[in-house]
């Protein structure tokens, strides 16, 4: 795709009104060379900053002028006293993007202070900036700043330390998409990283869960271990516990009458057991109403209960009757409700308490009356029965197991052991058992709420080993996943850098060798070599006056190179002015030479050496138009106007390279010697007459081929 | 909450399970029962064991028996005199009772944890560790007894 600017169209704007028009006669082509001097304060700056604008759609800097002059005309506005003072201004770019023509138009409201955009496509006018999707690339600002060339710019790329070239080349050669790639990477990682938040990415944390599995693994294995070995011990106690059932069976006739008195008992020892169990229920019942545990308990209930009724809690009103009392306009006795009245009332109200508080204070008064006061028997007395009960039967349980021990102690089974001493067996070999069951139980328990800070020497459960294992393994799995994916995001960053850097040094070489070729056309005298490109272009040789050179070259250059399928115009602001006088032409050739349109915005002092050698260099594809202020020194020009003269309200133009060659500026020899002083900032009075004596001849020579011509 | 102190719940330890002490606030009650019957409270010092937020279901029925026995303690431990409509309104009635759930307040439960935690000092200082429920029970009422006497 090729950009080419067409011309543009300033109305209203601080400096004049101008209508350029690039385009070669009777085509909508425009010339390869542009080539316009417009006088000073006639707003070249202005006119560079707004072409920059419509092609960036960046207007809000221009809005911000407004804001920043304090209610004084803004850089874009007129004076008030200027005779075309207007309240709006207008500037429209003509653009071609490929075989698509734009026009870009910039609208000014001075009074209301406000800069709208509007773009006219080949699909029809719209507001704000719309240009072609495949365009945008090329338009950020960045971009643009390097082919619609300011004069500051060029100059930080041969600048120490500015890393105005290395920006330069990363912006031309579009090199730092790979750092957008990279930051895409980094965005993508962090929203990675936060859709899995509360699982882990770091090292350190993996190797916590790696360990914590380690543990629950190993506690796995020791429970099964466990299982298997209680698994076996419990067969044995089943089995031995059967044998002693047997041996216990086995009993000689005469023991027989000892073994049926032993049964007896026992079966004696379980019903006294239950028993008891019942007469602890039924105290523990007596129990909840506590008035049961002593005569004194049960008059301090009905005494406070009395004490209540005493003081009227509840009454027989609650507190909300009187709280509504006092809304109403009369009092209960028919007397109005005064203010005085209803403080009263309310006061009083405090006497009484809540409905739901009285409704209980009444439940729990009935309660009184209900479970003590009318109580027929002595409930202290019904308490004092089981507890005798309790103590004889606890008595009786006694005496039983004193017996029940002695008749085991002289039961014997046929083995010759006494049953005691096998029952003490036949105990253990059930605690033995009970112990493994439990754990067994333990075991096999479903686990529903699972302790992830546990210790695992603690854990019983193997499905909440189970469970702890499948979430530790997820938050692994997935911590893995994200730190596998942060490594390997880091290696595409590596990588990706290392393609940059490589590319850049790559297209640096072949920069070097382009601009050390161009150079050599260029600069006859002082020979200057790029040795280098970093931060910034390195060279040897040269004189003042030369950088600017290099950092043309470099750009016109990177650009070339860079873009072989990508064509833009270069639009530079007082181009010749900073080169310095002895390379002018040589510059001058070299652009003509270059295959992008090429626009110059030029002012005095810049046409000697500069405008001739780009006009017979250039020519026919070339446009030269000289814009001039209507002003007492240039009146002249209007009074015998040129066949070519387009007059503006506040201006006049000519387009022809003769007009531009033989034009008398005002201030053609002040503009030079201004220029000299900013290339030569250690000029002397010497350097200065004999560059003015040089340029005043030049310009006479130049003034006069054109004559001849 | 309905709370004892950690070294009381390790008392009764052995208890738990045994008839009648089936549920987390039985034995509990029977700590309750001997502070309020001795008009004594005590604010639990150090670790805290919860137990249950409000009157499990066996003990709705008597609930508000068991409030006005509080109400009684905390009256004469208070020292508020028959007389003092507003002491008794303001202090006991409108303080520890929440009519709407027909239960205790959180400063009814916490007067009443108070209670429990001074009758579990006095029977962990007057008997042994229990082990059988059937002697707890018979030695517990002898205790109240003597409690009773003072």
């Amino acid at each position: 795709m090729e950009i080419k600017i067409h011309g543009w169209e300033s109305k209203g704007i601080a400096g004049v009104d101008m209508k350029i028009d690039l385009n070669k006669p009777g085509s909508k082509t425009p010339t390869k060379i542009g080539m316009i001097w417009l006088d000073s304060g006639g707003g070249k700056t202005t006119t560079h900053e707004l072409i920059k604008a419509c092609l960036t759609g960046k207007t809000d800097k221009l809005e911000e002028e407004y804001k920043k002059v304090n209610g004084k005309p803004s850089k874009y506005e007129r004076r008030k006293d200027d005779d075309h003072y207007a309240e709006s201004a207008d500037f429209t770019l003509k653009v071609s993007f490929g075989a698509e023509f734009y026009r870009f138009i910039i609208h000014f409201d001075h009074k209301a202070k406000t800069v709208d955009m509007d773009t006219e496509a080949p699909r029809g006018y719209q507001e704000g900036y719309h240009p072609p999707i495949s365009a945008i690339p090329y338009l950020h600002e960045k971009f643009v700043d390097l082919f619609i060339l300011d004069g500051e710019h060029a100059k930080k790329a041969i600048q120490e330390d500015s890393g105005m070239a290395d920006i330069t080349l990363n912006t031309i050669y579009q090199l730092d998409r790979f750092d957008d790639i990279n930051e895409s990477l980094e965005i993508y990682f962090k929203k990675e990283k936060e859709k899995s938040r509360g699982n882990v990415s770091d090292k350190g944390k993996i190797t916590q869960i790696e360990n914590k599995i380690i543990t629950l693994k190993a506690r796995q294995a020791e429970l099964s271990t466990q299982l298997r070995v209680n698994t076996k011990k419990k067969l044995e106690t089943i089995a031995k516990l059967k044998q002693l059932q047997k041996e216990v069976g086995k009993i000689n006739t005469d023991e027989q009458a000892k073994r049926d008195k032993l049964a007896d008992k026992e079966k004696d020892q379980i019903r006294l057991k239950t028993a008891i169990d019942s007469v602890k229920i039924e105290i523990f019942e007596l129990l909840k109403k506590p008035h049961h545990l002593s005569s004194h308990i049960a008059k301090s209930f009905i005494s406070f209960t009395k004490n209540l009724r005493k003081l009227d809690l509840p009454g027989d009103s609650a507190k909300e009757f009187f709280q509504n009392l006092v809304k109403t306009p009369k009092c209960v006795c028919d007397e109005p409700m005064t203010e005085a009245r209803k403080k009263k009332i309310l006061k009083n109200s405090n006497d009484y308490i809540g409905t739901a508080h009285s409704n209980f204070a009444s439940s729990m008064k009935q309660d009184v009356r209900d479970f003590i006061m009318n109580e027929k028997e002595g409930s202290q007395d019904k308490l004092a029965k089981c507890h005798t009960d309790l103590d004889l039967k606890i008595g009786e349980l006694l005496t039983l197991d004193r017996q029940i021990e002695i008749l085991r102690k002289n039961v014997k089974a046929s083995s010759g052991r006494s049953f005691d001493v096998i029952q003490e067996d036949i105990d253990t070999c059930n605690a033995t058992i009970a112990v493994i069951e439990l754990f067994i139980k333990d075991y096999e328990a479903l686990e529903i709420n699972i302790n992830e800070s546990a210790r695992p020497k603690d854990i019983k459960s193997k499905n909440a080993i189970k469970a702890l294992l499948k979430l530790f393994n997820s938050k692994l799995n997935l911590g893995h996943d994200l730190h596998n994916k942060e490594l390997k995001i880091e290696e595409m960053k590596v990588f990706i850098e290392a393609i940059k850097n490589e590319a850049k040094e790559e297209y640096k070489k072949e920069l070097i060798v382009a601009m050390n070729s161009q150079l050599d056309e260029i600069i006859d005298d002082d020979k200057i070599t790029i040795t280098s490109i970093d931060a910034e272009i390195n060279f040897n040789g040269g004189s003042t006056g030369q950088g600017l050179v290099v950092a043309y070259v470099f750009l016109i250059k990177a650009f070339e190179q860079a873009n072989k399928a990508n064509k833009f115009p270069l639009l530079v602001d007082s181009p010749a002015a900073p080169i310095g006088p002895r390379y002018r032409a040589n510059v001058a050739k070299m652009i003509s030479k270059l295959s992008n349109q090429y626009i110059c915005l030029l002012q005095g002092g810049e046409r000697a050496w500069w405008c001739k050698e780009l006009y017979n260099n250039s020519k026919p594809d070339i446009t030269a138009l000289t814009i001039f202020k209507r002003t007492k020194y240039y009146q002249k020009y209007f009074n015998n106007p040129d066949e070519n003269l387009i007059e503006f309200p506040n201006a006049g133009m000519v387009d022809g390279y003769k007009f531009l060659a033989l034009f008398d500026s005002e201030l053609e020899t002040q503009d030079f010697v201004n220029q000299i002083k900013n290339v030569y900032p250690n000029f002397d009075e010497k350097l200065l007459n004999t560059l003015l004596m040089e340029f005043e001849k030049q310009r006479k020579i130049e003034a006069q081929e054109v004559e001849n011509v | 909450m309905f709370k004892v102190s950690d070294e009381a719940q390790t008392w009764i330890k052995s208890l738990i399970g045994q008839e009648p002490f089936k549920l987390a606030l039985d034995v509990y009650y029977i700590f309750c029962l001997t502070g309020l019957a001795a008009e004594e409270s005590k604010k639990i010092e150090g670790k805290e064991h919860d137990l249950v937020d409000q009157f499990p279901k066996p003990y709705q029925d008597h609930q508000r028996l068991i409030i006005n026995f509080l109400l009684i303690s905390e009256k004469n431990r208070l020292g508020i005199s028959d007389e003092d409509k507003n002491s008794i309104k303001t202090q006991l009635i409108e303080k520890y009772v929440d009519p709407n759930i027909n239960s205790l307040t959180g400063s009814g439960r916490n007067s009443l944890n108070g209670y429990a935690n001074a009758g579990y000092r006095i029977l962990s200082d007057r008997m042994a560790k229990p082990g059988n429920a059937a002697s707890f029970i018979s030695a517990w009422l002898k205790e109240m007894k003597k409690i009773e006497k003072k």
